[in-house]
């Protein structure tokens, strides 16, 4: 599966996307993360999953592309 | 399933002012057009603690942004009744006293183009995944935080 990053999140991971074994939930992946990148979790964002915004733990399926969205600023 | 025409959503680096002639050019074919309302979004040299803002440089999720402003469209067009849409938004660099989003729409009277133009600004503002990086005069930067209008 796919995770991609934007904003300030991509800052702190340094990398814009990733790929990686599909994992159980998304819950699963934010403690991935957060092991990986401390303090990540801590921004605010919303995640996505395959383009739609997800709220509380969602099961993952491979092929699936996550993103981890903070507050948009366009315009 | 119907394969409608995509509309272009992003234009790498500054919008140029040419392209403002271009589009209403481009529109004096639809003769049921009474109004287009535009509207210009140019960077803005901000005073802060951090400086002056010389710079924003966009990035976006492109392919759901692109995605989500297809169906914005459509629905500005249905609700307000418009003839047509056009929005127009920047990636990359865009300096300070440069545009960065351009928002066009055309009706038959002027009450829907200038409301249609308004509505499709905020909801640009508001469900697009694109993000704003103010580049400082000494290259510091901070990320852009959108404000809700309240005019």
């Amino acid at each position: 599966m796919k995770v991609r990053f934007f904003g300030r999140l991509a800052e702190i991971t340094s990398v814009s996307v990733m790929e990686m074994e599909t994992l159980k939930d998304t819950d699963t992946l934010l403690a991935g993360l957060n092991a990986t990148f401390p303090g990540l979790v801590k921004n605010i964002f919303v995640i996505c999953v395959n383009g739609r915004a997800v709220k509380g733990n969602v099961k993952l399926e491979r092929d699936n592309e996550v993103a981890l969205l903070p507050p948009f600023s366009g315009g | 399933m119907t394969t409608e025409k995509k509309h272009t959503l992003f234009v790498n680096g500054p919008i140029p002012a040419e392209l403002i002639a271009r589009q209403v050019s481009a529109h004096s074919v639809k003769t049921d057009i009474g109004a287009h309302d535009i509207f210009l979004g140019q960077v803005r040299a901000d005073v802060s603690e951090s400086g002056t803002v010389r710079a924003i440089t966009y990035s976006a999720y492109e392919a759901l942004a692109s995605e989500r402003y297809q169906d914005m469209r459509e629905e500005a067009i249905t609700r307000f009744g418009l003839r047509c849409a056009h929005v127009l938004h920047s990636l990359g660099e865009v300096k300070a006293g440069e545009l960065c989003l351009f928002v066009f729409v055309s009706a038959p009277h002027r009450e829907a183009a200038f409301e249609g133009c308004r509505w499709l600004v905020e909801q640009v503002k508001k469900d697009l995944p694109i993000w704003g990086k103010l580049i400082f005069g000494n290259n510091a930067h901070e990320w852009k935080q959108n404000t809700v209008s309240h005019g």
